[in-house]
């Protein structure tokens, strides 16, 4: 595995601007390329619109490649069940095995622990030490998810085979890092995010606070890392470096993406019809 | 001694109490070994719960955990440190993570 990670999912496209009758849009259409954090963000803010009774519409990849991938990781139906108007229609289901883990939603522990076994068994066949490090890492966000969101979140996973990573991202529309741990000290959107790398709880029980600090380092071991975005701030933390980030726009409530090498190339894909997703030499390696 | 045997996969906070109720015995003084032979991988918030059931909560005398890989036992590790118990969690015959990248 000689390639470059990923670099950090780009948010710009997740934000929600009023259209002429008021309606709430975001729009993808212009996305050069979707991955999984793009993906569960705009479930996440969807499901943020649905939950406070307002309208919201989805606009698309225009792009025919990414317009497939963001539909065969379920994103459509997503949106769909949640009542918001969108473009997407359901594609052929090709060999899906580099997708990982389609948008899912999570809400109880037993949905996170479910989920982390499932993406666990889907990398295994590849990489054994990459699933384990998916698992604690899929689940453990996902836990944060159920115990602190207040809401419903959504999870994705996708592998990269021609560089040998494999990405999650799990979102939520709920409360965000700075209304949990205000209590804690937090004033900024940036301090709630280093105040919860650094283990920091909204509970003062020591047993809790663990979750973020453990996956930065469960992923480190592979040499990956953590993107956590929330409010208008994000950090990306690996094992030995944290990179803060100022996001243009707001997100309302946590989104986390995590990168793990893979030891080698994933099992190769069956051909797919078009270039798929960030396939074609994983855009993302800018 | 009482003795706890982890699946492959644990996580969550649900799942520590869950084994630490199904123990059969005091907790209180006792030495408990943290079995992990079957385990592939665990989380961060069950470790952390699981030593917070049974050294914090539970008053256990020791834990030993047994057979780990490198993960787990790190956070077990972290989670002790964390809640002031480190001198009384002893990790043996621990396990080589799958090779890395």
């Amino acid at each position: 595995m000689t390639a470059p990670p990923p670099n950090p999912p780009s948010l710009g496209h997740l934000v929600c601007r009023p259209d002429a009758t008021g309606v709430h849009v975001v729009d993808l259409s212009r996305c050069r390329w979707i991955d999984p954090a793009q993906l569960v963000g705009t479930a996440a803010i969807a499901r943020r619109h649905a939950a406070a009774g307002l309208a919201l519409r989805v606009l698309g990849p225009v792009r025919e490649a990414q317009r497939r991938y963001a539909t065969r990781l379920h994103l459509g139906q997503v949106l769909t069940a949640l009542d918001v108007e969108h473009d997407l229609v359901d594609v052929d289901e090709l060999d899906r095995r580099r997708d990982l883990l389609e948008v899912r939603h999570v809400a109880t522990e037993d949905d996170a622990r479910a989920l982390g076994e499932l993406v666990h068994a889907r990398a295994a066949r590849d990489d054994r030490g990459a699933a384990q490090a998916l698992f604690a890492g899929v689940v453990e966000m996902a836990l944060n998810v159920a115990d602190h969101s207040g809401t419903v979140g959504y999870v994705a996973a996708q592998t990269l085979p021609s560089s040998g990573w494999v990405r999650f991202a799990v979102a939520d529309g709920g409360v965000g890092l700075l209304d949990t741990l205000t209590g804690r000290g937090a004033r900024t959107h940036r301090q709630a995010l280093h105040l919860a790398l650094d283990g920091t709880s909204r509970f003062t029980d020591p047993s809790r606070g663990a979750g973020l600090s453990g996956t930065v380092r469960e992923v480190g071991r592979r040499r990956g890392f953590l993107y956590v975005a929330s409010g208008t701030a994000a950090v990306r933390a690996s094992a030995t470096a944290r990179d803060d980030r100022r996001l243009r726009a707001a997100f309302p409530g946590t989104l986390v993406e995590g990168v793990v090498g893979m030891r080698g190339p994933v099992s190769e894909p069956a051909p797919l019809r078009a270039t798929e997703g960030p396939s074609r030499g994983d855009r993302r390696r800018r | 001694m009482l003795t706890i045997e982890l699946p492959s996969m644990v996580a969550g906070r649900a799942m520590a109490d869950a084994l630490v109720d199904a123990l059969d015995g005091e907790i209180a003084g006792a030495q408990v070994d943290v079995d992990c032979r079957h385990l592939v991988s665990g989380s961060p918030s069950f470790a952390a719960q699981l030593v917070s059931r049974l050294l914090v909560d539970g008053h256990a005398a020791h834990v030993q955990v047994v057979a780990a890989t490198t993960p787990f036992v790190d956070a077990m590790t972290e989670a002790a440190a964390r809640q002031g118990v480190s001198g009384l969690v002893s990790i043996t015959r621990p396990q080589p993570v799958p090779a890395t990248v």
